[in-house]
């Protein structure tokens, strides 16, 4: 009987050592590394919707941007403007560049256009995408292109436009809407029937 | 006195000259080495992962094109990275500018090294911990001699009587 009444006390001993070893589930330490494990997730989180923002539709908002344009490619004489300076105008809005290949088929037509429609509320505004100044203007040389002209500066237009490659064109309404998306060498009948289309809007 | 200063002015101009003249160098004299050690901090724009010197693409080679020219108008290499950076955006540099969010790029991978060797360490440190103080309870819970208290009057009769203590 007098060993009973000892055991009791030994495993409650035990019991208590037992508590004392074994660490608590959630330590200061592992919360700190869950809420750092969870920071990171957040910033590659908010990287990857950042890189994959996508590009403007047919119908939606044209994303805002500013030019600086070439040296003798300005519009009504301004070094640079902002598509709310167009309000009122639809805008066609061309991506190309010199070393572009596609770029050169179309390089006619939009000039073409261009001064077709110049003078009935129509903008053509070329951006070249990561081409070097003399090369770009050695381009613009070459098609006799008259219509404004920029490099597209840090590729902030091609990166608010997503572009995909070039040659790559966006008609802009004149409540600055994206009326129309076109990749690739644009046609003269589509070109055409696009800007006539919003012309009788 | 007039002979030192003409000295003077015409020890300065042979001093000062063939800076100017290696300052504006013809784009001929520019050696591709000295384009390609420019051109591999940046990355061809158009192709996944490229450095610039080993780029085959036309968009490469002109900017290539305008390194050298750069280089020809006597541009250093910082120069000429700023400029391509400020022209097509800080993505085409193969280093990240150490300013503004990119900062991360360079702290975040210290903080986790840190962060994760601190978490080593102080999990070494608790397993050695833990070996050091297991073996102790264990000793110390070693089973206690066993005694019987019925036996008592029994055992000290027979040492009694056997004289032992005495």
């Amino acid at each position: 009987m007098a060993e009973i009444s000892t055991n009791p006390n030994a495993t409650t001993d035990e019991a208590q050592a037992a508590a004392d070893v074994s660490p608590p589930l959630v330590t200061p330490l592992r919360a700190a590394a869950l809420v750092g494990l969870f920071a990171l997730l957040a910033l590659l989180g908010w990287g990857l919707v950042n890189s994959n923002r996508s590009r403007p539709i047919e119908g939606g908002p044209a994303p805002r941007f500013t030019v600086q344009y070439y040296d003798g490619y300005e519009w009504q004489g301004k070094t640079s403007s902002t598509l709310d300076d167009f309000a009122g105008q639809i805008v066609v809005l061309n991506f190309w560049a010199s070393w572009c290949v596609e770029c050169r088929y179309e390089a006619d037509l939009l000039e073409d256009t261009w001064r077709a429609y110049r003078d009935k509320g129509v903008l053509f505004l070329g951006v070249a995408y990561v081409d070097v100044e003399p090369k770009s203007r050695g381009y613009l040389t070459e098609f006799n292109v008259t219509y404004p002209n920029a490099p597209d500066l840090r590729g902030l237009i091609s990166k608010a436009y997503g572009i995909t490659g070039v040659p790559e064109t966006f008609i802009i309404d004149q409540q600055g809407q994206v009326a129309y998306i076109h990749i690739g060498p644009i046609t003269e009948q589509t070109l055409y029937q696009q800007i006539d289309r919003l012309l009788q809007n | 006195m007039k002979v030192w200063v003409y000295l003077g002015l015409g020890l300065l101009l042979a001093l000062l000259l063939p800076g100017a003249v290696l300052a504006q160098r013809s784009v001929g004299d520019v050696t591709a080495d000295e384009v390609n050690a420019v051109a591999r901090d940046l990355f061809c724009p158009t192709c996944e992962s490229t450095p610039l010197d080993v780029c085959p693409t036309q968009t490469c080679q002109d900017w290539r094109d305008l390194i050298r020219q750069q280089l020809a108008e006597g541009k250093s290499k910082p120069e000429i990275l700023d400029y391509f950076a400020a022209n097509f955006g800080p993505q085409v540099l193969s280093e990240p500018p150490r300013q503004g969010f990119n900062l991360t790029v360079w702290v975040v991978p210290v903080v986790l090294l840190l962060l994760g060797g601190g978490i080593f360490s102080f999990s070494l440190y608790r397993l050695k911990q833990a070996g050091t103080a297991l073996p102790a309870p264990a000793a110390t819970q070693s089973p206690p001699p066993k005694t019987n208290t019925t036996l008592d009057p029994y055992r000290e009769q027979i040492e009694r009587e056997l004289g032992v203590g005495e």
